[in-house]
């Protein structure tokens, strides 16, 4: 209700309105063309992915327009931990952002290819990435920008992706969290073929940090975290960021990534 | 005036040998054992120095507990700088030692540092930014380890960067881990980026290197089933109703063993599933589809192999460390090897 007022407030100042206009140009030159992989994550219920209301596991891949995510076409029906996508995130996703920017000047931006892990076996697995790799190369992509939702399993139907993207001859960047344990000497990926030679990192997601004890807290007496745990937060908090919701895509944009400790 | 607290076990303190490993952890307002020469060599700085002692098994049997202990003492004496050990090769000493550093550092951002020689198991417990000082195998070169110990804490106290820098190059264990920097930029710009300069044919650096997973030899297959004794594993997260030993539902720590002697099935609601990888309701429906008592005594009754080990072991993957993953097996395959188990059925989820 407040916030309604705040908004109704603004609007009666008689402020104008910015407008933006979001288009993806027709881009004469020989600018390098390119896609976004966008994977996402649409399983049982409560870990779901709609796309225009539809859920999408029983879909092929499909090629979007950036501004149907801007518009709402793709909503995230997952509701928990650090490894999801919320729907704001795909209304405003920072890597369509990023190639919107560039379009025109650096690239040619396609649009997207949205696409599904986690499939149950490693046919299918591959086949996804097939699918995707197939996508890209009739729309003539030269390159991609890979990212997914989840993690483990769902890490090999990525990779499959980003491999029969460069077997197509399709230069591609892939973004990840990594696993590196919270004393750091894990292997960062469970899946990692010598396609994936582009990787982005997201940061060591199992590196534990401190949470100062809190003055003020709002919401409720405890903390509910995860793994059935409850947390008082007038105490110091040590834990690692799977205790925050979306928190691989807080961290990319953040700009956290993990490297060796010199 | 600077405070200094230094972790060492039964033996070092001079409490006794083998023997006293299971001393309780206590707080000594002096220095003891090898820090009455670290205290001397730091005579220059007006040091405060006090000791905590645990027994080598004390801590590994009662870790949280001496962790909340040494919490305390951390809050009451407020060190400047924790130093744990030298353990040098070893193994108990070792990885208490960096667990104490490292819970000091971690907690409350206290420099930490210990002595371990390169092969002490206690290198894979080493927090970030702990620094481990290398060492000889043994306490023969006790005197030449407490000089560098003198060194460092004069560096550490005196927050001097460059000489810190050079000498953690010359005389620490590099110990090679991943953990998280600041970037120059967002994730989304450095994609970018980096495609940009795949995509013009320039050399780039990818920023997460590959490492082959180590291989894993397939086992010879047992010749004669009719002769062997059989277990089963799981990390399906099957334990008994109540989860008594509380096993994590993700990412497990532990392994435990449960009997299934004389049973001939396992029955719905005396076990449950602790796992959130998979959809654990059929198999608190039916504990038997996952640890397949069932037919394995069926299996057993028809002579199909000899035996049936009293016990399951489980743990929980879904999100697991492979190197934890890895010593968990290490440790189930020893307790079934000791117990004369031939063969195992591993029901994964």
């Amino acid at each position: 209700m407040r916030v309604a007022h705040y908004l109704a407030g603004v609007q009666k100042s008689g402020v104008a309105a910015e407008r933006k206009t979001i288009r993806l140009d027709h881009v004469q030159s020989n600018l390098p063309r390119v896609v976004l992989i966008y994977q996402v994550q649409s399983q049982i219920p409560l870990v779901r992915t709609f796309y225009y209301g539809e859920e999408i596991s029983k879909t092929l891949p499909s090629f979007v327009h950036p501004n149907e995510f801007i518009d709402g076409a793709v909503v995230s029906g997952t509701y928990k931990s650090e490894r999801k996508i919320p729907t704001s995130l795909h209304c405003a996703n920072p890597f369509i952002e990023e190639m919107l920017k560039r379009h025109g000047s650096e690239i040619n931006f396609l649009g997207v290819i949205l696409s599904r892990g986690y499939n149950n076996s490693f046919e299918q697995k591959k086949k996804m990435g097939l699918w995707s790799a197939r996508l890209a190369r009739i729309l003539h992509a030269d390159g991609a920008v890979a990212m997914m939702e989840g993690t483990g399993n769902t890490t090999v139907d990525f990779m499959q992706t980003v491999k029969a993207c460069e077997e197509e001859g399709i230069k591609t960047v892939a973004i990840m969290h990594e696993d590196n344990g919270a004393r750091g000497y894990e292997r960062p990926l469970v899946d990692h073929p010598a396609e994936a030679d582009a990787m982005i990192s997201r940061g060591n997601r199992s590196e534990k940090f401190i949470i100062a004890p809190l003055d003020k807290v709002i919401g409720g007496e405890e903390i509910d975290l995860h793994l059935k745990a409850k947390h008082d937060p007038h105490k110091p908090l040590f834990f690692d960021p799977t205790i925050f919701f979306g928190a691989h895509c807080q961290m990319g944009a953040s700009g956290f990534r993990a490297a060796y400790e010199s | 005036m600077t405070n200094v607290l230094h972790y060492l076990n039964q033996f070092f303190a001079g409490i006794g040998g083998e023997d006293k490993a299971g001393q309780e952890f206590l707080f000594l307002p002096k220095p003891t054992g090898p820090g009455v020469l670290l205290r001397d060599l730091l005579k220059d700085q007006q040091i405060e120095y006090a000791t905590v002692v645990c027994g080598d098994n004390y801590f590994h049997e009662h870790e949280e507990t001496v962790l909340a202990s040494l919490n305390e003492v951390v809050a009451q004496f407020q060190p400047d700088l924790f130093i744990a050990g030298p353990a040098f090769h070893a193994g108990r000493y070792g990885l208490a030692c960096a667990k104490s550093a490292s819970f000091v550092r971690e907690r409350f951002e206290v420099p930490a540092i210990t002595g371990l020689y390169e092969e002490n198991p206690g290198t894979r417990e080493i927090g970030r930014h702990v620094l481990v000082i290398q060492t000889g195998s043994s306490a023969a070169s006790m005197q030449s380890t407490i000089k560098r110990f003198a060194e460092l804490a004069v560096l550490l106290l005196n927050n001097n960067q460059e000489s810190l820098k050079v000498f953690k190059e010359e005389f620490c264990l590099r110990i090679p881990r991943r953990f998280t920097f600041q970037a120059a930029a967002p994730d989304s710009v450095r994609a970018l980026d980096m495609l940009m300069t795949k995509l013009r044919g320039e050399v780039f650096e990818s920023e997460i290197p590959r490492i082959a997973a180590a291989p894993h030899p397939v086992p010879a297959a047992i010749g004669d089933l009719s002769q062997a004794t059989l277990a089963m594993v799981t990390e399906g997260g099957l334990v008994p109703l109540g989860n008594p030993d509380r096993l994590e539902s993700s990412r497990g720590t532990k392994y435990f063993k449960y009997s299934i002697e004389e049973r001939d099935d396992l029955k719905p609601g005396e076990f449950e599933a602790m796992h959130t990888g998979y959809d654990t309701s059929t198999v608190n429906a039916d504990p038997d589809r996952l640890i397949p008592v069932d037919a394995m005594r069926r299996l057993e009754r028809e002579r199909n192999f000899a035996r049936l080990h009293n016990y399951y072991y489980v743990t929980t993957g879904t999100g697991a460390m492979p190197a934890k993953m890895q010593e968990l097996g290490v440790g189930i395959a020893e307790e079934l090897s000791t117990s004369g188990v031939n063969g195992v059925v591993l029901t994964a989820t």
